[in-house]
């Protein structure tokens, strides 16, 4: 091996040292907390829209859209779960149950901290976060976003599975 | 109109009054965060696709019957695991068989102690707790009302009419014309022209009067005379 060749020079590591940790960060930014646009990966086909709310603050027009039948039944007929949760709940041992994890792990970006409650999140089956933003305003438009979000296996064209 | 009516022989007990409704920081005043939604913007909503499961209610226990359904409901609401709870669990925990139970004694139990499963506690109405199984508290530590998570209505049909906009269940008391009162669960509001009515799961089994619902109009409510009112927004998450 050539002097030219060697990895270990003083001169590699100064370059490679920061581009790895850079290259770890992002991707653990991007496997669990992406910014405004989706995260990483092919559009998921299930997943859990994920309400944060604060109940406190609740207004007409967002309880409209968290008990709405029509979003229920759309979600429940593309297979995908609905959950809706304070900020401040906790489970029967007063942590922060593990339906927040996704959450806060979003929250957890830069990006996503001024975003005022509620957030709708598309959470994909392993926990992550697809993509995040504010809840939009309708029950109609939650069903938009959803579906334009998502690979909806009812939807695709036939033969391609 | 599938309206309450009182039980062929009043009886004193059910939804006893309560004199000293709960307020704390557990538990605030609803009109300190919301003003009541004016009249005229008011709109007809419902929660009845939220409720699932009626109960056929043990002697006295109307009260625990409709917290527990609001427990179940808040949690319907939420997307959590659909669970049958157990109210005679609840209303052990304050009261003795056939005495009846304050609104306030039930939210105060389920911010302290919470309600039982049915498939823990062996059923929907085992009596008494005593025969429960050793744990039952962490069972029904599961199925609570978060701290600072329900509101006093302070018996205003005004407010339980907004709580039921805002989606919140409404939980009320109302007193027999004879004696004695009954409690339910208000889980839409509808109306018919002028009339504002409150609907929601009665507590007398799934086919009383056809589909377990009674509906009762504001003139209903404030002739009965009312004995309480909460509204619960939110559950611990199991």
């Amino acid at each position: 091996m050539s002097r030219n060749q060697r990895s270990d020079s003083p001169s590699s590591v100064t370059w490679i040292l920061p581009l790895l940790v850079l290259g770890l960060l992002l991707a653990s930014r991007g496997c669990q907390s992406p910014g405004p646009g989706p995260g990483p990966g092919p559009k998921p086909s299930q997943v859990c829209l994920l309400i944060v709310e604060e109940s406190q603050q609740r207004t007409p027009e967002t309880a409209e859209i968290l008990v709405s039948s029509e979003l229920r039944t759309w979600l429940s007929q593309h297979k995908h779960l609905l959950r809706i949760v304070d900020p401040d709940a906790v489970d029967s041992s007063g942590n922060p149950p593990s339906v927040l994890d996704p959450y806060l792990a979003w929250r957890s970006a830069e990006a996503n901290r001024s975003v005022t409650l509620p957030v709708s999140l598309l959470v994909r089956s392993d926990g992550s976060v697809y993509l995040g933003g504010p809840l939009p305003g309708s029950a109609a438009a939650v069903i938009d976003w959803v579906r334009a979000n998502t690979a909806d296996q009812a939807e695709q064209p036939r033969g391609s599975r | 109109m599938r309206t309450l009516a009182p039980p062929p022989a009043s009886v004193a007990w059910g939804c006893r009054e309560d004199p000293a409704p709960l307020v704390d920081d557990r538990c605030r005043l609803f009109a300190d965060d919301y003003d009541p939604l004016p009249r005229a913007k008011w709109k007809p909503a419902s929660l009845d696709h939220l409720i699932w499961h009626i109960f056929d209610q043990a002697d006295g226990m109307c009260t625990s019957n409709a917290g527990t359904q609001a427990v179940m409901g808040c949690r319907e609401l939420g997307g959590q695991e659909r669970r049958v709870l157990a109210p005679s669990t609840l209303y052990g925990q304050h009261s003795r068989w056939g005495t009846g139970s304050t609104l306030s004694e039930n939210v105060d139990a389920l911010l302290k102690t919470g309600v039982c499963s049915a498939g823990f506690s062996g059923g929907e109405q085992p009596w008494p707790l005593s025969g429960l199984p050793k744990g039952w508290q962490q069972d029904a530590a599961r199925h609570k009302i978060l701290p600072g998570h329900v509101w006093n209505l302070a018996g205003q049909f005004d407010l339980v009419a907004t709580a039921l906009q805002m989606s919140f269940f409404g939980w009320i008391g109302l007193r027999w014309p004879g004696g004695g009162g009954h409690s339910v669960l208000c889980s839409s509001l509808l109306r018919q022209g002028n009339v504002w009515i409150v609907r929601g799961p009665n507590s007398w089994g799934p086919t009383w009067n056809g589909d377990g619902f009674f509906e009762l109009t504001e003139r209903q409510c404030s002739s009965m005379g009312s004995h309480g009112a909460f509204a619960v927004r939110a559950v611990i998450s199991s």
